[in-house]
């Protein structure tokens, strides 16, 4: 197994469409980075760059300390796994999942064996015989994956392995994506564009927009200390409220104006964000940080609003209510004890603590926790 | 009800229809049938008829006796398995460079490689006839292979273009990815999921060699003649109007083809349906 550093990678599409630009990534050996990001920003531009599919416009790509740059994708010891299966429709399963020993020459036994053992762990053993078109699409997915890991690479990559699946089976794979990683024990790099997914099974995630890396971290890092607007709103879900207003000092304090709603800051605020007073800010707050006051603890620090129930959404455990006060429009994830009616005004506590506040012109957060 | 009887008469009219067309298609080979099997003394008769009155296979056993037809069955086999085994290789790599790789002019060139079938083949009759004998390929199978692979490569190129096109990138890339080089991954990917594809073009070169009459009329002479030329020169002379053997040599040198699409059959149906089980 083998790490894999990007060192200011970028790919520019017909001297004009830069795709990716200045990508810096260190996959550790053994471990699980998730690309994520909305559709265009570069993610798989940069897993195919890796898999030596796309040319690499600049910078250096190493697997394992060697440079990579110009070996072809079948001398980069790299496994990857399409979104579409791309299993080759005339062949069987079982040639499917040996071709790529096939061709490297590998002894017959040696070939049977290790497709049998992928097989076992995916348990696809019935379905060797049968061709591609025979098989559903988890199946097929299931055959993908078995074809990567029949070739004991350095490196697996996966392009949105699992968003051709319905959702039951996409929840089902992800977990058996994530314990094959345990088992193998081998470096993977995965594209996504569902944060779900990113945040369920990744080691570490790199969230990326039009090219540009935005952030490299832990799951609950992203989450709890997002670098900019971008990543804030991109993890998570449903997605952090974002509210514009105006800081201002009211008596030592700072005091979070939007109009429709005032927010008078704890203490310790003040210092965070004593430079941005009399200036606009993004103010962002989780919907599962604002909650009904009567489930809430009694040592967690909130302040109360009102606001008017626009949509009920109940989930069974818990239930989003899409909200709105004067101008503003938010979303909280409340208890479903107390489920209140469309048009209803209900009260509810902000756990303030949680706000994250971000620059209007670079987005980028204001608090340096 | 009265919709049921529109109905009716709409497909009674289909039928007609279809009937009349496939007659329209059929009579003349009903002819050469029937022909082929009457005396002499029937076939001149005013008015004609369609139906012989008495039969003779006499055509079919004098026949061999009247031209050399082994050897321009032998010239006909060889000419258009090489025109389509030639043209498939060319076609092949022309039609997939056209569809994965990226090149300046492609475009252009596929549209010129295009173009050059509007071109009517008796316009560039005096022409080529010069350069083939200049190249002293003048009444050889090599003249007219060459001849013929030239008419069947650009039709041959653009439609296994379409298809290459149509055979989804991520297969190759898998492919790329498991080992194969861009040669292994031609014939061990592309060329079987190809496969319909490949057999109706080398069918179509074949069958394009196999008729041809106005080519092989003109450049060839004795050595290199094929059966369409062969059987005009043995049949229609100026003293000698064999109509009943002509007949039932065409009979007879129409089977190969018959057999070639036969025995590819399940290739076209698979060609038809190719598309619908993909994905």
């Amino acid at each position: 197994m083998a790490e894999v550093i990007l060192k200011n990678i970028r790919k520019v599409y017909d001297k004009e469409v830069v795709a990716v630009d200045d990508a810096n990534i260190e996959v550790k050996d053994k471990e699980f980075v998730v690309l994520v990001g909305p559709s265009g920003c570069g993610k798989s531009t940069t897993l195919r760059m890796i898999a030596g599919l796309e040319e690499i416009s600049g910078g250096e790509i190493s697997i394992d300390g060697k440079v990579v740059n110009d070996v072809p994708p079948k001398d980069r010891d790299i496994a990857m796994v399409f979104q579409n299966y791309a299993l080759y429709p005339h062949m069987t399963v079982y040639q499917n999942m040996a071709f790529g020993l096939k061709l490297r020459k590998y002894p017959k036994d040696e070939i049977d064996a290790r497709v049998q053992e992928a097989a076992d762990i995916l348990g696809i053993q019935e379905l060797l015989q049968r061709k591609p078109k025979a098989l559903s699409g988890g199946q097929r997915q299931r055959v993908a994956v078995g074809r990567a890991i029949v070739r004991k690479p350095k490196v697996f990559l996966f392009d949105e392995p699992l968003s051709n699946l319905d959702a039951k089976l996409r929840v089902q794979m992800r977990a058996e994506i994530s314990k094959l990683h345990n088992r193998l024990e081998a470096t993977m790099v995965y594209v996504t564009h569902d944060q779900t997914e990113a945040m369920t099974m990744g080691d570490r995630i790199v969230v990326m927009r039009d090219g540009l890396i935005q952030q490299i971290d832990e799951p609950l890092s992203l989450y709890n200390k997002p670098v900019n607007q971008f990543v804030a709103g991109f993890i998570g879900s449903p997605s952090m409220n974002l509210i514009r207003g105006n800081l201002s000092l009211s008596g030592g304090n700072l005091l979070f104006d939007e109009g429709s709603v005032q927010l008078m800051m704890p203490a310790r605020y003040t210092e965070l964000l004593g430079d941005h007073v009399g200036k606009e800010v993004m103010l962002g707050i989780r919907p599962e940080d604002i909650h009904d006051p009567d489930t809430i603890g009694r040592n967690v620090e909130t302040i109360e609003i009102e606001a008017k129930v626009e949509v009920v959404e109940p989930m069974g455990n818990e239930v989003f209510l899409n909200l709105t006060t004067g101008e503003t429009s938010f979303v909280a994830r409340v208890d479903p004890l107390n489920m209140p009616k469309i048009d209803q005004m209900v009260k509810l506590a902000v756990e303030i603590d949680k706000a994250h506040f971000f620059d209007l012109d670079n987005e980028k957060s204001l608090l340096q926790r | 009800m009265r919709v049921k009887t529109q109905a009716k008469i709409r497909t009674w009219l289909a039928y007609g229809l279809g009937g009349t067309f496939v007659f329209a298609l059929v009579l003349p080979l009903i002819w050469v049938v029937t022909t082929s099997v009457r005396p002499l003394s029937e076939m001149t008769q005013t008015p004609p008829l369609i139906f012989p009155r008495s039969i003779t296979f006499d055509a079919y056993v004098d026949l061999w006796d009247t031209g050399p037809f082994a050897k321009y069955f032998i010239n006909s086999v060889v000419i258009s398995f090489s025109t389509a085994l030639i043209a498939l290789i060319f076609s092949i790599c022309a039609a997939y460079a056209f569809a994965r790789f990226r090149f300046k002019g492609a475009t252009l060139l596929l549209m010129v490689v295009v173009m050059s079938q509007m071109l009517p083949g008796s316009s560039i009759l005096i022409p080529l006839f010069q350069v083939i004998r200049a190249m002293g390929l003048l009444d050889t199978h090599v003249g007219m292979v060459l001849i013929y692979t030239g008419f069947a490569i650009p039709f041959c190129t653009w439609l296994l273009n379409g298809y290459f096109r149509a055979i989804p990138v991520d297969l190759e890339q898998a492919a790329l990815i498991d080992g194969c080089n861009r040669l292994e991954l031609l014939y061990m990917i592309i060329l079987p999921l190809a496969a319909p594809a490949i057999v109706a073009v080398g069918t179509f070169a074949f069958l394009l060699s196999w008729n041809e009459f106005l080519f092989a009329f003109v450049f060839t002479k004795s050595q290199a003649l094929t059966i369409p030329v062969g059987l005009r020169a043995a049949f229609l002379g100026q003293y000698v109007n064999k109509y009943d053997q002509l007949f039932a040599a065409s009979l007879i040198f129409s089977l190969p083809p018959i057999a070639l699409f036969v025995g590819l059959q399940r290739y076209f149906v698979q060609g038809l349906t190719a598309g619908a089980v993909k994905e």
